[in-house]
């Protein structure tokens, strides 16, 4: 891979661009709306005006925009930006629960290879047969159905009928934390009860949350499949006389090289935060925090969770980009 | 009070005079615009003097009034006859009912008195104005009058008048009170209501045979000696001083401890929790707390133990005020820190030896004279820690109310300014000087001592529970507190009652899914869980074990009103109002959005609150035939106005109560819409007067109708003079 | 006496397609000798490329071989019907006694792979080494073979990084990987520049000596024909219908057909009033027409023509036609 440094300085240049243009706008846009969100800081009904002036003076919304664009990033970078609506810093908050969507989305993604990839291989080896038509239909029907409904559905089969899983708050991580996402640390310190516990309250929704972005996965790998079979490269190797298991073995590479972009890119938008499922199981992460920000007009909060979106999508990006890269020698950097 | 003598003489001779003279007065039927009549109908029998009778006129005060007041306006209450109107002369009133009279007159100052287009412009909407921006200097007369006065029956007849007239005025027509669902499994014993605090978990029990269920939070099992309540919300803080809200409130009721307190379901007095006593001067604003001894506060973090004396107090208060959060206006409104400091036992005996110092307590009331006959009289006889001295700008009657809420607890002052609390002590000169600690509080959230409170939420409190672990939206878990000083009456708890175990551990699991806090009940992970009043069919007849789930109503003194903004056509004309108010489908409502959990009330003072009362108010119901009427009478156009009605989005309850208002409002000829405004842009809007109606409810920050009727009635008015007179006879 | 090496009876593929049954190509026969070079010529769609892959069962759903034999003579005298060997003999055929070189080297080559990699593989799963790394060091020499310049280095490079006229190069290598006895080139210079066909033709012409191995040209390029064939099979609308020595067919064409094919390549040396075209367009091979499939197109077609399928006559020795003139 030739000039991959020079090719990570030049995205590297557009990121920070990115980063700026990203918030700002998003900053405007949340400051042009003629609402102004102290009151509901400070108590709503109850707040006083003695209250909201303070906090308006101490979160410069008396300021132009620019001062107050420039007060909240250099609050944020420094950790000295506190949320107005729980009092922590706001890097604290964000850290805090995107450990929480970043664990739930590694078990969702775990579930989407899990199931998307080997029965997209499944449904395209066996194309038109009666196991393809079912797997798809399955696949079409979670893809449908809303993702609360599943989720009730499977809560109430899982853990009302079968305690199979744990809905009350979030079990701690063990007591040494390397990455602070707690699966990672229980696996790299052999903390096995930790993560048994882990996997207890993470695996339903996880569960639910990949499979509808299983389903997803496994049309997109069914037809890549099937189109990387079709090729004349394919032929070309039968032709060949290559046996079954390495002819496959050709088609799945090719087959795999949109697949694992379009991964990246399911796991950056799983990154992004999911409100209903986090609502409905109780996880306190990113998505719902980002909907609160919203509703309250909570500033800080929001110029806090738009960072965090944008480092997610341009990182996830720059890992589908590379991954293209590596996987396929075609594709300059 | 001037003029007691007055009084006096002006008594003997109305008593004299009324001898002489003879002479009915009819029953208060007469329609004069000034008078405000009770309802033709319904009376209820609570009246003493029932104004049906024929009334004796007591010129006595007929006269004191034309001497007194330019214009009077008369309501009738239970107990008294309340007169209020302007300071002046003339005024001629005719149908004054036989009981005695208070009468009220002011001056006001039109200087200094905002206009409302001012309040508008200034946001103060629910600030210094009502939010629905009528102006009625007589009710401001009252309200401002009954906050000084202390003597109860008096405070009772001017809430009642106000009551009254804000039920004749209708500014905001009540929709009515909250009727609170518990949803819980019978292993719990002993869960007392109490209209404004939290319960103390502590005081709870559980059955010892209550199953035990793994909750899936470390190693915590839900067992008979844990109680694990699920529902929604997170502190906004974990600093009592930044906190404005019920949760953060439950959990501090839980960790720690205020002056006094509102023991179990007790409402009406308060019991000593910190203050193991207190006194007052004779004209109530001057009271002293014995601060109670062989308190400590707690640090798990440490072990470490900190004493608590009256300093403390002193300082906390100081802190909760300076600090500049809203929930401060208690403080900064009701009371003069800057004048309050901390004695020790000596100076106080001083001061009580200097006599005028009075106890009230138990319905019993004594002149003090030491310490120990404080002590005494309050039933106490353990150590004391200094006296705390709190001073009024003026009296209040309902202070003590105020000293039980949650966020006034105490947390040791050394905990909270570490290695800086000699040298702040000293430079306040241990609290003689409180204006000097200002240097070692930053008003805001940049204070550094709130930034410490606020990290370490495990925190150094003195009350029945610690917090031992925390995680943010998803769960709270208190442990008992081993140095915790009540900690006796757990076992006499446990004696009394040898089949329930006290608690020893609280586990709070947050969420925001009704749906999830109802399985995770059904499950008995939680004893406790909050349901909304649509879902309680899910949670009826559960059985686990041998124990069933059960569902517990009982009237809140949380509110629901309808807004009007009176200073807009057509609200303005009282008529329109009023047509509204009849035209409301209250028991519609009451079925549809609230499932039947709410009860009607006809006031701005929640049920069996002082002040509330059945006698001399209209009773409104839905009544199409009398709101058109009443259009009529106003003389207005109803097509003419497009009325919008504003809720907040996503509050489906305040949507529906809209819609259900758009098509009987409707009915009158007005075009009505329904707008769901975010949160933030319908404080603003409601705030500065930009809107026609909207939808609020008000739950109490502490057990005083002033709480209710002050911000619902008061528009801001300054008096120059504020008088009143209680005439009898 | 030239010996066959392959020959093909009354072959029938079949295509059963969502718009019918697609008769590809109809009662195919003719034969291969050993050491020539055959050429399969006809215009785009007449059946070649089926019939050249039905030589090996490389015919994929939705086609069927509905009839019809390919019997093999292996170098040891023993005989084999492809069409009814098993899966897996006749996979151990294809690439080893009998190579293909398809007409598009820019999809025949998987991108993913070096080309050292695939010529290795070649090899390797026929077991004629016994790694892939032995195969990769053994294709150095494969490309030396196929005249690409600095083979050590270009055995690691992708195929994208190879010109076309390369990358078909690498194809023929890979053909040639493992000696075969028979190689079917299905329009191998069709997508190249005209500059590199001839050496494309040159390099297969050199290494068929070379390997002492037998070549079935397809093609629809005369010029290509008269250059390197020595016999011809004229191929329309999916039946034979002239087979002959270049001679014969470009001295003595006897189809109308293969008359008219001639006619339209146009002399470069003469001058040209005009291109001569066939009248008519390929038929329908759903439907295709009644008897002689090319009788609507024939300048001497007759009612029998019309009715009865010509059957291959031969006229001269070696010299085959299937019309109802003779």
């Amino acid at each position: 891979m030739a000039g991959l440094g020079k090719f990570l300085i030049r995205r590297g240049l557009t990121f920070i661009p990115t980063l700026i243009g990203v918030t700002l706008i998003v900053f405007i846009i949340a400051y042009v709306i003629p609402a102004n969100p102290v009151r509901a800081w400070a108590g709503g009904e109850k707040a006083s005006q003695a209250a909201i002036e303070m906090i308006k003076k101490e979160y410069h919304l008396d300021q132009p925009w620019y001062d107050q664009y420039w007060f909240l990033v250099k609050g944020l970078f420094t950790n000295s930006l506190l949320d107005p609506l729980n009092q922590e810093p706001v890097f604290n908050n964000i850290g805090n629960r995107f450990i929480v969507t970043f664990q739930l989305a590694l078990f969702a993604f775990f579930f989407v290879i899990l199931i998307g990839l080997p029965l997209g291989i499944i449904s395209a080896l066996k194309r038109n047969s009666a196991t393809d038509m079912t797997l798809r239909i399955i696949a079409l029907i979670f893809i449908s159905t809303p993702i609360y409904v599943i989720a009730y559905l499977f809560i109430w089969l899982f853990f009302i009928h079968w305690n199979a899983t744990t809905l009350a708050g979030i079990p701690p991580g063990p007591p040494h934390t390397i990455t602070h996402i707690p699966v990672i640390d229980d696996i790299l310190t052999l903390d096995w009860s930790n993560f048994v516990q882990q996997v207890e309250r993470f695996w339903l929704p996880g569960f639910t949350l990949g499979i509808a972005a299983a389903g997803v996965l496994m049309r997109f790998t069914r037809n890549s499949f099937l189109e990387a079979y079709s090729r004349d490269s394919t032929l070309f190797l039968k032709a060949k006389g290559v046996p079954k298991s390495r002819l496959y073995r050709h088609v799945l590479k090719n087959a795999l090289v949109p697949v694992i972009t379009i991964l990246a890119l399911q796991f950056g938008g799983l990154l992004a935060g999911t409100p209903i499922t986090e609502t409905i199981f109780n996880l306190p992460g990113i998505g719902l925090y980002a909907l609160q920000a919203i509703m309250y007009l909570d500033f800080p909060a929001l110029i806090g969770v738009t960072f965090l979106y944008a480092i997610v999508f341009v990182t996830a990006n720059l890992i589908a980009d590379i991954l293209y890269v590596i996987i396929d020698p075609r594709v300059r950097l | 009070m001037r003029g007691k003598v007055a009084a006096a003489l002006l008594l003997v001779f109305v008593v004299a005079f009324s001898v002489a003279a003879s002479g009915c007065i009819g029953g208060g039927k007469s329609p004069t615009t000034t008078t405000i009549s009770p309802a033709a109908g319904k009376s209820t029998p609570s009246s003493t003097t029932s104004s049906a009778a024929t009334t004796v006129q007591s010129s006595k005060a007929v006269k004191y009034i034309e001497g007194h007041l330019s214009k009077a306006t008369v309501i009738d209450t239970p107990k008294y006859a309340v007169v209020v109107g302007p300071a002046g002369s003339g005024a001629k009133v005719s149908n004054l009912p036989n009981k005695p009279v208070i009468v009220v007159s002011y001056k006001v100052n039109e200087a200094k008195t905002p206009s409302i287009q001012e309040l508008m412009k200034n946001q103060q909407g629910f600030g210094q104005i009502n939010p629905a921006f009528l102006r009625d200097p007589n009710m401001d007369a009252l309200i401002q009058l009954a906050r000084k006065v202390t003597d109860p029956n008096i405070r009772g007849a001017l809430y009642n008048a106000l009551y009254i007239m804000a039920n004749k005025e209708v500014p905001e027509i009540i929709l009515g009170d909250n009727k609170a669902t518990r949803v819980y499994w019978n292993w719990v014993h002993n869960w007392y209501y109490n209209p404004v605090l939290a319960p103390r978990w502590d005081l709870v029990m559980e059955d010892k045979n209550a199953p035990s269920v793994s909750i899936g939070i470390g190693n915590y099992k839900n067992a008979p000696g844990t109680i694990v309540e699920t529902t929604i919300g997170w502190p906004s803080s974990f600093d009592p001083a930044f906190d404005y809200e019920t949760f953060g409130w439950a959990l501090y009721h839980n960790v720690g401890d205020t002056l006094v307190t509102y023991w179990e379901n007790e409402t009406k007095k308060v019991s000593p929790d910190l203050a193991v006593a207190w006194a007052h001067n004779k004209d109530g604003t001057v009271w002293y707390f014995v601060i109670r001894g062989g308190v400590k506060a707690y640090d798990p973090k440490t072990g470490e133990l900190y004493p608590i004396n009256a300093t403390d107090v002193e300082f906390e208060f100081w802190r909760v005020l300076r600090a500049g959060y809203s929930v401060n206006w208690m403080l900064a409104t009701y009371t003069n820190l800057s004048k309050s400091y901390a004695m020790t036992d000596s100076e106080f005996e001083k001061v009580l030896q200097n006599g005028g110092v009075i106890a009230d307590f138990n319905g019993k009331t004594k002149e003090v004279k030491n310490l120990n006959e404080l002590l005494q009289f309050f039933g106490y006889s353990g150590p004391t820690a200094g006296v705390y001295k709190l001073v009024l700008p003026h009296p209040y009657g309902g202070i003590l109310s105020v000293l039980a809420d949650p966020y006034l607890m105490v947390i040791p002052a050394k905990y909270m300014l570490g290695d800086k609390y000699e040298e702040a002590m000293k430079a306040a000169d241990w609290g003689k000087n409180p204006e000097a600690w200002n240097n070692y509080i930053q008003s805001g959230s940049k204070d550094p001592i709130h930034q410490m409170l606020q990290n370490n939420y495990i925190g150094v409190f003195t009350g029945p529970f610690y917090i031992k672990a925390a995680k943010q939206n998803s769960y709270i878990i208190l442990e008992r507190n081993p140095h915790y000083w009540n900690a006796s009456i757990w076992n006499k708890l446990e004696e009394k009652n040898p089949n329930y175990v006290t608690t020893k551990m609280v586990i709070y699991v947050l969420s925001n899914d009704a749906t999830t806090r109802i399985s995770l009940f059904q499950k008995g992970v939680a004893d406790i869980a909050a349901v909304p009043v649509d879902r309680l069919n899910a949670v009826k007849n559960l059985k686990l074990d041998s124990f069933e789930s059960r569902i517990d109503s009982f009237v809140t003194p949380d509110m629901v009103f309808i807004v009007l903004n009176a200073a807009k056509k057509p609200f303005d004309n009282v008529k329109v109002r009023e047509a509204l108010a009849w035209a409301t489908p209250y028991e519609q409502i009451y079925n549809a959005v609230y499932k039947g959990y709410m009860v009607p009330n006809y006031g701005p003072i929640p049920i069996g609150w002082l002040g509330y009362t059945e006698c001399c108010v209209i009773k409104y119901k839905y009544n199409i035939g009398k709101a058109l009427q009443l259009i009529k009478e106003a003389g207005i156009k109803p097509s003419d106005y497009t009325i919008s009605i504003y809720y907040n989005t996503g509050n489906t309850q305040r949507e529906k109560i809209a819609t259900l208002l758009q098509n009987t409002w409707g009915q009158l000829g007005f075009k009505i819409s329904v707008t769901p405004l975010s949160w933030p842009t319908l404080l603003s809007k409601t705030a500065s007067g930009d809107f026609d109606v909207y939808i609020v409810g008000w739950a109490p920050d502490f057990l005083d109708p002033d709480d209710y009727i002050g911000p619902f009635l008061q528009s801001a008015v300054v008096f120059d003079s504020l008088n009143y007179e209680v005439i009898k006879g | 006496m030239p010996e066959p090496i392959v020959e093909i009876k009354n072959l029938s593929v079949y295509f059963y397609t969502y718009a019918g049954v697609v008769k590809a190509i109809e009662d195919v026969s003719f034969d291969i000798y050993r050491g020539e070079t055959l050429a399969l010529v006809g215009e785009t769609g007449c059946g070649k490329s089926v019939t050249s892959r039905a030589i090996t069962k490389l015919i994929e759903s939705p086609g069927k071989i509905v009839n019809g034999q390919v019997i093999y003579h292996r170098d040891d005298g023993s005989t084999v019907d492809l069409l009814k060997l098993s899966d897996e003999g006749i996979r151990e055929i294809r690439g080893n006694e009998i190579a293909y070189i398809f007409q598009d080297p820019h999809s025949s080559l998987d991108p993913l792979y070096t080309v050292g990699y695939q010529i290795g593989e070649a090899m390797e799963v026929h077991g004629k080494v016994r790694n892939i790394k032995e195969g990769i060091a053994k294709a150095v020499n494969i490309l030396r073979e196929v005249l690409i310049p600095d083979p050590e280095n270009r055995v690691k490079n992708y195929p994208h990084e190879l010109s076309g006229g390369m990358k078909q190069r690498v194809v023929i290598g890979i053909g040639v990987a493992n000696n075969p006895r028979l190689l079917i080139a299905d329009e191998p210079t069709t997508a190249l520049d005209v500059t590199v066909q001839a050496q494309i033709l040159e390099l297969l012409n050199e290494l068929k000596r070379k390997y002492n191995a037998t070549v079935l040209l397809i093609t629809h390029n005369l010029g290509v024909v008269a250059e390197t064939a020595q016999r011809v099979v004229v191929m329309y609308a999916g039946k034979v219908v002239e087979i002959g020595t270049v001679d014969q067919i470009f001295h003595n064409p006897l189809h109308p057909y293969t008359t008219a094919l001639l006619r339209a390549v146009p002399n470069p040396l003469g001058k040209i009033e005009k291109l001569e075209s066939i009248p008519g367009t390929v038929p329908n091979l759903i439907t295709p027409p009644k008897g002689c499939r090319f009788h609507p197109r024939c300048p001497f077609a007759e009612e029998r023509c019309r009715k009865e399928v010509p059957k291959l006559k031969e006229i001269e020795p070696g010299h085959f036609v299937a019309c109802h003139r003779y």
